[in-house]
C-alpha cells in the first residue's frame, strides 16, 4: 500500500504489537504437551495452524511476583509484582520502555488501544500512570489518516506552540514553588516538571508532523462497534487499523488490551459442561481474529520479506486459568520480529520460567541493548533470532 | 540488646514490629511456653519501642509526615466543579485514573504525575473554561417543555408491537391506542403519522432495561451547559389482563442522566444514576429537582424494581392474557436552563463585572476566540436552540489593570491561599505577552486561567511545613469533609487567622459535616475504606443469582453510605462496624434480607430485634458482593476484607506458590472442605487461624449478600424454594451442601454462627475505634499511620473514648489533633 | 389503454352562489378526490386537519368520503410575503392554488390525507371485492390497512369497515385482483381470518 515514513533508515524499522486479553485462555485447550517443533496440534492452536513456522508458543511462563487475579491485567506489560497489594506502584510497560528509545521515528511514539473505554490500558509511564487508551475505532482513524485543511492545520500548529509557551510558564512556577518547600518534597515537584518537561517534547514533536501529510489509505472510515459483547468483532476492527497503521509506519509501537470483562461470569465456570462450551466459543473466535491478522501482517510484503517478519506480535493473558483465578502458567505466544519459530518453548510448570525474560529477548529484538526489563534478568532460554 | 545504628529494609522493620506487636499483645512468647517476668517483658518492650522510632527516623529522615501531594482526579473534579459552581461537570473521567495505596488514592505516595496527567489537565482546564466563559449578552432562553416516555422511538415500539409498555388514560387503558393483544399495530410509521404517539396519555412500561432496551426521554437533550428543574409524575398498577388494578405496593422508576454520543445515540446507559423515585399504587406522585446538565444530556429512566419480563416471549405479545406489576408515568417537565444571574458565577470569577461587547470575527488587527454554535444532538427533541446571538466577548479600555485586578481576585481562590506580589506580576507578565502577540483581552485571560489551572499552586496540596497555618487546616479540614476546596467562609476564617480557634473548629466540623457536600465524603470514604468503587466489579451469575439487579446493586452501596452517615450523625460507636440494632433499607433490600415492613426504594432507619445479624458494615449485602467473585464464596478474601478493614489486623500477604483453589459449583465440594486441605499446609496455618474464622463467619452469606442455610448449585442438588424472590424470575438454581458458619477465633474463642461472631468481634470496640482512628487518618492526611504516630492515635481513642466513644466525637478528636495539623 | 374516469369537475368553479353561508367575494372552491377517508371515524381528523388552514372556510364530503369540495381564500392559502407577489397578478392561476391546497393537507395530515385530481365513478362500472380481516380496535391499524390498498394501480375506491370487519374495495378488474389485494395484506402482516390467509396466493 501507500506512504510509508519519510525519513526511513536504510534497513526495515523493526515493531511490535503486544496484546493481552484480560479474562483467561482455557489452558487445556490452548497448551500442547510435546516441547520443540514437533508439538501436537491444541484445539486453539489448530485455529493459527497457518502461521505455526511463523511463532512460537510458550508454557510454564509467568511474571514473577504478579499475582492477585484480576489485578495483574495491569501489569502484563511491566511485570510489577504483586499489584493487589496495598503499596503497589506500577512500572513502565514493555511498549512505552520501546517507544522511549525508538519511538520518535513516527508520527505517533506508540499507540495505546482497547476496545471498550480508555480507562482499560496495558501502557503505563516509567512513573507507572496509565496512558488512556483509544477505544474509537472511528477517532483513531480520523488521528491516523484524515488530513486536516489548512486552516485546522494552522491551528492546530498555534494551539501546540501556546500549549507549549503555557508548559514553558507552569515549569517556572513549579521551580518558584519548589524554593519554598523541604528537600524531599522537591522531587515531588520535580516530577511534575519533568511531565512538563515530557509533554512539551512530545507537543514539540507533533508540531513538526502537523506540517507532514498524513499517509492516505484507500479504506473507508470504520464504524465503532460500541456493544461489548462484540468484543471479537470490535477486536477485529482494532486489528484492520493497526494493520494500517504499521504499514503507514504511523507507529511502532502498540499496545492493545482486549478487554472482555464482559464474559467475565461464564470464566467463573466451576467445571460446568455447558459453561465452558460458551467460553470455549467466544475464545476460538478470538482466535480466529488473531489468525486473520497474522495472516494479514504476512501478506504484507515489507522488504525482502512481510510485515510480520519485521513485527512482533505478542498475545496473551494474564491469568493462567480464569476458574481460580491463577496468575501462573500463563498462555503465551509470540509471531513474528524475525525470530526463529515453530516451536513449543516448555518450561516448568510448578515452578514457572520468567516471562518477562522473553520481554527481554524482545526489547533485544527491536534492537534495543539492554539485559534487563522489569524482573527479567537475561533474554529469555531458547529463542533466538533467525 | 542494642540495636541503635542498624538501617533496616522494610522487610526487617516489619519482623521487628511484628515482634513488638506480638510481645504487647501477650501473644508472644506463646501460650505453654516458659514466661518471663512482666517486667521483664516490659523491659523489652520500651527497648524495642525506642529503636522502632528510630529505625523509622532513619528510613524517612523527612520531618513532615505528608509529602506534597496533588489532587485526586476526584478532589480535582470536585475543586473545579466549586471553583465555578458547575456541580455537574464531568471531568474525573478524563483524567488517567489515579493509583491507590492500601485502598487510598489520597495518598501521596500513590499520586505521581506524567506527561499523560498534564496533557489531560490540559484538556480539562479548556473544557472547563468554555463552559464558565459566557459568550452572549443574554442568558440563553428558559424553555419548559412537557416530554411523554413515548417520545423515544424504542418505547413507542412496545406500545406498537411487543407489550413492553401501554398507552394508559384515566388510569384505564387509552382506548385510542388499545394494548396489543396477540398482533402488533399495524405500521408504527404510519401510526407516527397519525399522531398516534403524541397523546397526553401516561404511559405504563412493563420492560425493564436490557441490553437491547435502554430507555431515555428522547423529547429533550440539553444543548447549553446549566440547571435544570426536572419534574416527573408516576405510579404504579397491576396489569390484569387488559386492566389496570391496583399495584403490590411502591414500585421504584430509576432516573439517570444519560450522555448522547455523536449521532445522538447513546453508548453505555445509564450515565450515571440520579435516583430512585416512589411509583406509589394508582395515585400519581409528583416529584421535583434541579440538576445539573451538559450539552447532549438526556434523562434515562428505567422501571427498576421490575422483574425482567419480556412479553413478547412469554406472552406472544398479548396484555390480555399478562399480568404482572408495572410503572406508569404521566409525563415529564424539564425546565431551564436555569441562571440566578447572567453573566453566571463561572464568568464571574473570571471577568467580574467587565461588559460583553461585539467584536467581528474576521478582524485582521486581533485574535479573537472561536465560538460554537449550540446545536440541538438529538432528532425528536422538543427544545431548540436559540438564534445565533452573535460574537459577543468581555472587553476593555485598560487590559493590564483589570488583568491584575481580576489575577489577584481569581488565583487566590484557586489556589486555596494568599498569593505573593511575584506570582501575581508573574501571571500578569504573561497577559502582556498575549496581548502583545495580538490576543484579544478574553484570549489573553483565558491563556493565564488555564495556567493556572494547570499550575502546580492549583494542582498540589501546598502546605507549610510542621504545624498548619490557618489556610492550610481549611484546606485539609474541607478536603476531608467536602472532597473539595474551602468555602468562602473557611477561606474568611482562615485570612483572619481564627480557624484554629478551639471555638471556632468545631463550629466548623459541625458546619461542613451538615452541609450536604459532606455527601462527597461519605462517598469517596465509604468508596475506598469499604471498597464500595470495586461494587459492579464483577457480575452474579446469572443462573445461581437471577434474582440480581442493578437496582439490588445500587441499593447496596446506598445502604452502606446510608449507615455511614447515620453512624456519623447519631455519633453512635465503633461497635457498629460489626454489629447493629438498627439497618438503613429500603424495600428492595428489605425484601433481599428476609425483613418485613419497608416499602419503596427510599432508604431509612429500620429498627432490628435483638441479635438479628443485618444493619452493620459486616453483614451488608454491599460488602459480601465484593468481597465475593460473583459465581462462589471464599473465607478467604472476606476474612481478609474484615481483618484489614474493619478490625485494622491486616494479614501478611500469602506466600508466593500457593497453589489456587479451584471452585466447582456442580455441588460435590464446599469451598471449606477444599480450604481445609490448605489449612493443613504449616506454612499457611498460621495466617489461615487468623484469616479464616471472619470469613466462615460470613459463609452464612452468599455472593449478593443474602443470608443462606445451604450453597446454591447448579447440577447436583435439591430443588429450591421460591422464598421472597419476584415470581416472574426462573428458579434455576438447586441447594447443595449444607453451610457451616462456625469456628474458632486465635485465641481460642468459638463461635457457631454469624450472631456469635458479631458478638465477639463488637465486644472489643477499642480495636474497632482505634482501625477508624487509623483510616480516618490516613484519608485526611494523605500518608500512612507510622509507627511513630502510633501515641498520638492511641490518645486521640482515649479523648473520644472517655466521651463516649462515638464516631463524630472521633472526627472532632481527630481535627483537633495535632496528628492532623501538622504536615 | 382506456381512461375509465370521466371528469366531473375540472378547474374552478366560482360558487359563491351555491354557499348559503357568508361568503366572502375572492371565495373559491374546488373538488378532488381525497385519499384519506378509511372509515367513518376519520371525518373528525379531516375537520381537524382543515381547521389548521385558515384559508379554508368550509368543505363539503361526499356521500361514499372519497370525494371533496374545499371552500377557500385562494390568497390566504399563501405565506404572507408570496401573498404580495401574487397580488399583481390576479386571479391567481388554477394550477397554482390546487398546487398548494394539495401541499398543505398533506403537510398538516403528515400525509394521512392527499388531494387528488377529482375522478368520480359510478359503481357498476367496476367490480366490488371484500375482504374479511381480523377486527382492527385502533384507527390508525384500520387506517394502515386502507393505506395499503387504496393506493393500488386499478383501485378506485377503497374502505374499512368494523361490524362486520371488512376491507372493501372497487376494482378494474384489468389492472388487479382480489389475489393480488390479499397478497398484499398478507405480505403487510395484516392479519386475516385464518381461511383468508391460506387462500392468499
Amino acid at each position: 500500500s501507500s506512504a510509508r515514513g519519510a525519513e526511513e533508515s536504510q534497513s526495515s524499522p523493526r515493531r511490535m504489537v503486544a496484546i493481552e486479553t484480560n479474562q483467561g485462555i482455557i489452558p487445556q485447550f490452548f497448551f500442547p504437551e510435546t516441547a520443540g517443533t514437533d508439538y501436537e496440534q491444541t484445539p486453539y492452536l489448530q485455529r493459527l495452524a497457518r502461521h505455526r513456522k511463523q511463532m512460537t508458543v510458550f508454557s510454564g511462563v509467568s511474571l514473577p511476583g504478579v499475582d492477585g487475579a484480576h489485578a495483574a491485567e495491569k501489569c502484563f506489560l511491566t511485570g510489577t509484582p504483586h499489584p493487589a497489594r496495598g503499596g503497589f506502584k506500577n512500572g513502565i510497560s514493555l511498549d512505552q520502555y520501546a517507544a522511549e528509545r525508538l519511538g520518535d521515528q513516527t508520527r505517533f511514539s506508540s499507540l495505546t488501544l482497547c476496545n471498550t473505554s480508555g480507562n482499560a490500558t496495558l501502557s503505563f509511564t516509567s512513573n507507572g500512570a496509565p496512558i488512556p487508551s483509544e477505544s474509537r475505532p472511528s477517532q483513531l482513524f480520523q488521528k491516523l489518516f484524515v488530513q486536516g485543511n489548512p486552516a485546522e492545520t494552522e491551528a492546530s500548529v498555534e494551539a501546540l506552540k501556546q500549549g507549549r509557551s503555557l508548559l514553558d510558564f507552569v515549569g517556572d512556577q513549579s521551580r518558584r514553588l519548589n524554593r519554598t518547600l523541604p528537600k524531599s518534597d522537591q522531587q515531588r515537584v520535580d516530577q511534575y516538571f519533568t511531565a512538563v518537561r515530557d509533554l512539551e517534547q512530545r507537543l514539540a514533536s507533533a508540531e513538526q508532523w502537523q506540517y507532514r501529510p498524513k499517509p492516505e489509505v484507500d479504506v473507508p472510515p470504520p464504524q465503532d462497534i460500541t456493544d461489548s459483547r462484540q468484543f471479537v468483532a470490535q477486536t477485529k476492527l482494532m486489528f484492520d487499523l493497526i494493520k494500517l497503521a504499521l504499514e503507514t509506519d504511523s507507529t511502532r509501537f502498540i499496545s492493545f488490551f482486549i478487554d472482555t470483562t464482559v464474559i467475565h461470569q461464564i470464566t467463573h465456570h466451576g467445571h460446568r459442561p455447558e459453561v465452558i462450551d460458551e467460553l470455549r466459543g467466544h475464545e476460538e473466535r478470538q482466535f480466529d481474529a488473531l489468525n486473520d491478522f497474522l495472516t494479514d501482517l504476512s501478506e504484507s510484503a515489507e522488504g525482502a520479506g512481510s510485515l510480520l517478519d519485521q513485527t512482533q506480535v505478542l498475545y496473551g493473558t494474564c491469568m493462567g486459568s480464569a476458574n481460580s483465578h491463577t496468575n501462573k502458567n500463563l498462555p503465551v505466544l509470540l509471531a513474528g520480529g524475525g525470530f526463529r519459530h515453530g516451536q513449543h518453548l516448555k518450561f516448568d510448570n510448578e515452578n514457572n520460567y520468567p516471562l518477562s525474560n522473553l520481554y527481554v529477548s524482545m526489547l533485544q529484538g527491536l534492537g534495543i541493548e539492554t539485559d534487563t526489563f522489569s524482573t527479567g534478568r537475561s533474554t529469555i532460554t531458547g529463542l533466538e533470532m533467525s | 540488646m542494642d540495636l541503635s545504628g542498624l538501617k533496616m529494609q522494610d522487610d526487617q522493620f516489619r519482623t521487628f514490629l511484628k515482634i513488638h506487636d506480638r510481645i504487647e499483645s501477650g501473644k508472644m512468647p506463646p501460650p505453654g511456653q516458659e514466661r518471663p517476668a512482666k517486667a521483664e517483658l516490659q523491659n523489652v518492650l520500651t527497648e524495642l519501642d525506642a529503636f522502632l522510632i528510630r529505625a523509622e527516623q532513619l528510613q524517612y529522615p523527612d520531618e513532615a509526615r505528608t509529602p506534597t501531594r496533588r489532587l485526586t482526579r476526584v478532589e480535582y473534579e470536585n475543586t473545579v466543579r466549586d471553583l465555578f459552581e458547575m456541580p455537574g461537570l464531568q471531568l474525573r473521567d478524563r483524567l488517567p485514573a489515579d493509583n491507590s495505596v492500601n485502598g487510598y488514592d489520597k495518598n501521596s505516595d500513590a499520586l505521581s504525575i506524567s506527561h499523560v496527567n498534564l496533557a489531560r489537565y490540559l484538556e480539562a482546564a479548556d473544557l472547563a473554561l468554555d463552559y464558565a466563559i459566557a459568550t452572549q449578552p443574554e442568558a440563553p432562553t428558559f424553555q419548559q417543555h412537557k416530554v411523554s416516555l413515548a417520545s423515544q422511538y424504542y418505547v413507542r415500539l412496545l406500545i406498537q408491537s411487543n407489550g413492553g409498555a401501554v398507552f394508559l388514560k384515566d388510569k384505564k387503558p387509552d382506548p385510542d391506542f388499545i394494548p396489543v393483544d396477540g398482533r402488533q399495530h399495524i405500521d408504527q410509521g404510519l401510526h407516527e403519522r397519525f399522531g398516534m404517539f403524541e397523546t397526553e396519555s401516561a404511559v405504563g412500561v412493563f420492560r425493564h432495561e436490557d441490553e437491547s432496551f435502554l430507555p431515555w426521554t428522547q423529547g429533550f437533550a440539553a444543548i447549553y451547559p446549566g440547571r435544570y428543574r426536572i419534574k416527573t409524575s408516576l405510579w404504579s398498577y397491576t396489569w390484569d389482563k387488559g386492566e389496570v388494578k391496583p399495584s403490590r405496593g411502591v414500585e421504584a422508576m430509576r432516573l439517570s442522566v444519560k450522555q448522547l454520543q455523536g449521532h445522538g445515540l447513546g453508548q453505555d446507559h445509564p450515565s450515571y444514576v440520579i435516583g430512585y423515585y416512589d411509583a406509589p399504587s394508582i395515585e400519581s406522585q409528583e416529584h421535583e429537582f434541579v440538576h445539573w446538565l451538559n450539552p447532549g444530556e438526556s434523562i434515562g429512566f428505567n422501571v427498576a424494581s421490575l422483574a425482567p419480563v419480556h412479553i413478547y416471549h412469554q406472552y406472544k405479545r398479548n396484555l390480555y392474557s399478562f399480568t404482572g406489576p408495572g410503572i406508569a408515568c404521566d409525563w415529564f417537565k424539564i425546565e431551564g436552563p436555569i441562571f440566578e444571574e447572567w453573566p453566571p458565577h463561572a464568568h464571574r470569577i473570571l471577568f467580574a463585572d467587565l461588559p460583553l461587547k461585539p467584536f467581528d470575527p474576521k478582524a485582521k488587527e486581533l485574535s479573537y476566540p472561536r465560538r460554537t454554535i449550540h446545536k440541538q444532538v438529538m432528532s425528536g427533541a422538543k427544545n431548540h436552540s436559540d438564534p445565533f446571538p452573535g460574537y459577543w466577548t468581555v472587553q476593555t479600555d485598560q487590559p493590564l489593570e483589570d488583568a491584575r485586578r481580576l489575577l489577584s481576585q481569581f488565583l487566590p481562590i484557586a489556589f486555596r491561599r494568599p498569593v505573593s506580589e511575584e506570582m501575581l506580576d508573574s501571571y500578569a507578565a504573561q497577559v502582556q505577552n498575549r496581548l502583545a502577540a495580538g490576543d484579544c483581552f478574553e484570549l489573553a485571560m483565558r491563556w493565564v486561567y488555564r495556567a493556572a489551572l494547570c499550575s502546580p499552586d492549583f494542582l498540589y496540596h501546598v502546605e507549610p511545613d510542621g504545624k498548619l497555618d490557618d489556610h492550610a487546616l481549611a484546606c485539609r479540614l474541607s478536603y476531608f469533609l467536602w472532597n473539595s476546596m474551602p468555602d468562602q467562609e473557611l477561606m474568611q476564617l482562615a485570612a483572619e487567622r481564627k480557624l484554629s480557634n478551639p471555638d471556632v473548629l468545631p463550629q466548623q466540623i459541625e458546619r461542613l459535616l451538615q452541609d450536604p457536600h459532606s455527601n462527597r465524603f461519605v462517598k469517596d470514604f465509604c468508596g475506598q475504606w469499604l471498597k464500595l468503587r470495586e461494587i459492579a466489579a464483577t457480575d452474579p451469575d446469572k443462573k445461581l443469582y437471577p434474582e440480581f439487579s442493578t437496582y439490588l446493586q445500587d441499593s447496596m452501596v446506598l445502604e452502606t453510605e446510608a449507615y455511614f452517615r447515620e453512624l456519623i450523625e447519631q455519633n453512635l460507636d465503633a461497635s457498629y462496624l460489626v454489629k447493629s440494632d438498627f439497618a438503613m433499607l429500603n424495600e428492595k433490600l428489605a425484601v433481599h434480607y428476609g425483613i418485613e415492613g419497608v416499602s419503596g426504594p427510599q432508604i431509612r432507619r429500620v429498627a432490628l430485634p435483638p441479635d438479628h445479624p443485618r444493619g452493620p458494615f459486616l453483614t451488608q449485602a454491599a460488602i459480601l458482593k465484593i468481597t465475593a467473585n460473583g459465581t462462589t464464596t471464599s473465607p478467604v478474601p472476606r476474612g481478609a476484607f474484615v481483618l484489614d478493614r474493619l478490625l485494622g489486623q491486616p494479614a501478611d500477604p500469602p506466600p508466593p506458590d500457593v497453589p489456587a483453589v479451584e471452585p466447582d459449583v456442580r455441588g460435590a465440594t464446599t469451598i471449606r472442605e477444599q480450604l481445609a486441605l490448605h489449612r493443613d499446609h504449616v506454612a499457611c496455618a498460621a495466617c489461615h487461624a487468623k484469616l479464616d474464622p471472619p470469613g466462615f463467619a460470613l459463609e452464612s452469606f452468599d455472593v449478593i449478600g443474602g443470608q443462606r442455610a445451604r450453597y446454591r448449585s447448579i447440577g447436583e442438588g435439591d430443588s429450591a424454594e421460591r422464598g421472597s424472590i419476584d415470581p416472574f424470575i426462573h428458579i434455576s438454581f438447586k441447594l447443595g451442601p449444607q453451610v457451616d458458619p462456625a469456628g474458632t477465633l486465635p485465641d481460642g474463642q468459638q463461635f457457631q454462627d454469624i450472631c456469635e461472631f458479631q458478638q465477639l468481634a463488637a465486644a472489643d470496640s477499642h480495636l474497632l475505634l482505634t482501625n477508624m482512628a487509623r483510616q480516618f487518618a490516613v484519608y485526611s492526611t494523605g500518608r500512612e499511620i507510622r509507627y511513630r504516630d502510633r501515641a498520638a492515635v492511641r490518645e486521640i481513642v482515649a479523648r473520644v473514648e472517655s466521651q463516649g466513644g462515638g464516631l463524630r466525637t472521633l472526627i472532632h478528636e481527630l481535627v483537633q489533633s495535632e496528628l492532623f495539623q501538622t504536615r | 389503454m382506456i381512461h375509465w374516469w370521466r371528469i366531473l369537475f375540472c378547474g374552478i368553479t366560482f360558487t359563491a352562489l351555491m354557499l348559503p353561508a357568508v361568503v366572502r367575494a375572492e371565495e373559491q372552491s374546488s373538488t378532488f378526490q381525497l385519499y384519506g377517508i378509511s372509515h367513518p371515524e376519520r371525518e373528525a381528523d379531516l375537520k381537524q386537519i382543515l381547521q389548521m388552514i385558515p384559508a379554508i372556510s368550509d368543505y363539503q364530503l361526499n356521500q361514499s368520503g372519497d370525494h371533496i369540495t374545499l371552500t377557500y381564500e385562494p390568497l390566504e392559502l399563501f405565506a404572507p410575503q408570496e401573498q404580495e407577489q401574487l397580488q399583481k397578478n390576479l386571479p391567481i392561476p388554477a394550477e397554482k392554488t390546487e398546487q398548494k391546497l394539495k401541499e398543505l393537507i398533506s403537510q398538516s395530515s403528515r400525509n394521512t390525507f392527499e388531494l387528488l385530481p377529482a375522478a368520480e365513478f359510478s359503481e357498476e362500472q367496476f367490480t366490488r371485492i371484500e375482504i374479511p380481516i381480523n377486527p382492527l380496535d385502533c384507527k390508525a391499524c384500520r387506517f394502515a390497512v386502507y393505506s395499503y390498498i387504496a393506493k393500488v394501480p386499478g383501485v378506485v375506491r377503497a374502505k374499512i369497515s368494523t361490524e362486520p370487519s371488512l376491507l372493501t374495495a372497487w376494482i378494474d378488474g384489468s389492472q388487479t385482483s382480489h389475489e393480488a389485494l390479499l397478497k398484499i395484506l398478507t405480505d403487510k402482516n395484516v392479519p386475516l381470518p385464518e381461511d383468508e390467509s391460506a387462500a392468499a396466493p
